[in-house]
């Protein structure tokens, strides 16, 4: 390693951070890494340039609704593909074409090019497992009882904490939340079958809507909404808080899950909507209101 | 609070994702929009960059930095990929804007997090056409290439600018100084 090497290794680096790297830069930098193992993870030059970038960085808008919808349909796919993997969880990262990145490239070239095993080696090793095979049958059939014994190991038996039913959810919210609210929601249409109340927490950025006789609807052709009117936000796009279906007539209590932060809220409103929900409602057919 | 949503993602805690979004979701959107040429091109962006973080949020180490500057870096990196592939120019009013002196910043106390703040200390330490350099790329994205012709700077002075910059502005968030660096710089 010269001198001359070093000095290009530091110089790409920054390079990388500040500008990104041609194909034919990333080239000489996978070239030159193997030299600099421990920079291979280095990311405070990387820390160092995002915090230029914030320090000029003014937050005037929230995340589009509609773009946080669809992240939140990502992370749904991303989250069970991890459920269903669970592997990746401990996966080293792979960003790709980023030197403060390439560990993993490289962890994954030493795997793939550790030396070979003569076939001498090999045979040892078939010796060795056909002796095992040997070995293990040999000790069973000489035991007096040949059924598994169950080895008993001391282990510590974890109980998961119960999982709290929605109406207690409901309780909890109103009795431990500081700002809990609990207001009536009535249907401005006056229908007196639809009764019920809103707990929310703008603390806790949560609350739960409680419906009687809400009429029973059609999941196929449309679905029921929830919208959060924030005094914050312009009254034609309030913030949407989930949508659910009512399959009977009955009590029910629903969450309110609040797509976006609530700062000020001053209504909560049930709409009929297409099924899966709308990102702007035109706000037709509304049929429960609670103003907070 | 703000300081465990990586970790929780990390774990696989799936309701984190909000806390998230609520948390960097606005702060994602205000650095993707300043490099991105329509909303398109934004979302696109913006719904990568959330893929990584939460792919890297295990990588996360509070006692390095903030969540705060970690995401913005994790934002970064695919900015930076993004612009390289598409060989995209963002947007800029005029070169007066461009090779206009950087600002101070913004109120230091309305500061997103503190490495912003040490960061816009540090920038006003550096020599002009460093700051100049590191406010042109790193905050306006402009490419070596682009700073050089508007500079009328060779492209190796506005390398040697930006790392210089870069390197001093590292030291003085306390984020180290590598031996090899040191040993460069003899």
């Amino acid at each position: 390693m010269t001198d001359l090497q070093k000095e290009r290794w530091l110089q790409l680096l920054a390079d990388q951070t500040v500008f990104g790297l041609n194909e034919k830069e990333l080239m000489e930098a996978e070239k030159l890494k193997k030299q600099f193992p421990d920079w291979e993870q280095d990311i405070t030059l990387e820390l160092a340039a995002a915090a230029v970038g914030l320090s000029q960085l003014e937050v005037k808008e929230e995340l589009p609704a509609n773009l946080r919808t669809k992240i939140f349909a990502t992370a749904d796919n991303y989250f069970e593909t991890l459920e269903a993997s669970p592997k990746v969880l401990n996966f080293p990262p792979k960003v790709s074409k980023n030197i403060g990145s390439l560990a993993t490239e490289r962890f994954n070239n030493i795997v793939e090019t550790a030396p070979k095993s003569s076939p001498w080696q090999w045979l040892g090793w078939a010796f060795a497992a056909a002796a095992c095979v040997a070995l293990a049958f040999t000790l069973l059939t000489t035991r007096p009882d040949r059924t598994p014994e169950t080895v008993k190991t001391p282990e510590t038996i974890q109980t998961p904490p119960p999982e709290l039913s929605i109406e207690q959810k409901r309780e909890q919210l109103l009795t431990s939340a500081i700002d809990a609210v609990r207001i009536p929601l009535t249907n401005p249409k006056n229908q007196k079958e639809v009764v019920g109340d809103l707990v929310w927490s703008n603390a806790e950025q949560k609350g739960y809507a409680r419906f009687s006789n809400l009429p029973v609807n059609d999941a196929a052709k449309e679905t029921y909404q929830l919208w959060i009117v924030d005094e914050t936000q312009d009254a034609k796009t309030p913030i949407s808080g989930g949508v659910f279906n009512i399959n009977q007539i009955g009590e029910v209590i629903v969450p309110v899950n609040a797509q976006l932060p609530v700062k000020k809220p001053k209504a909560i409103a049930v709409t009929v909507e297409k099924p899966g929900g709308v990102v702007v409602s035109k706000q037709e057919k509304v049929v429960a209101l609670a103003k907070i | 609070m703000g300081q465990v949503i990586l970790k929780r993602i990390a774990s696989g805690d799936k309701s984190a994702v909000q806390d998230c979004l609520n948390a960097y979701g606005g702060l994602v959107w205000s650095l993707v929009r300043r490099m991105s040429p329509n909303s398109d091109e934004a979302e696109d962006a913006v719904q990568e960059i959330f893929i990584d973080i939460w792919k890297n949020a295990a990588r996360f180490d509070e006692a390095q930095a903030s969540e705060t500057t970690f995401v913005a870096m994790i934002a970064r990196r695919r900015l930076i990929d993004r612009l390289r592939k598409t060989n995209r120019q963002p947007n800029i009013d005029s070169l007066e804007d461009m090779t206009a002196e950087p600002s101070n910043g913004k109120n230091q106390d309305l500061q997103i997090c503190v490495e912003a703040q040490e960061a816009a200390k540090a920038m006003k330490n550096l020599r002009p056409e460093q700051r100049q350099v590191l406010h042109l790329s790193i905050v306006q994205g402009f490419s070596h290439q682009e700073i050089a012709d508007a500079l009328k700077m060779p492209l190796g002075t506005v390398k040697t600018h930006a790392r210089r910059g870069l390197s001093q502005v590292r030291a003085f968030l306390g984020l180290g100084d590598s031996d090899l660096e040191k040993e460069a710089a003899v």
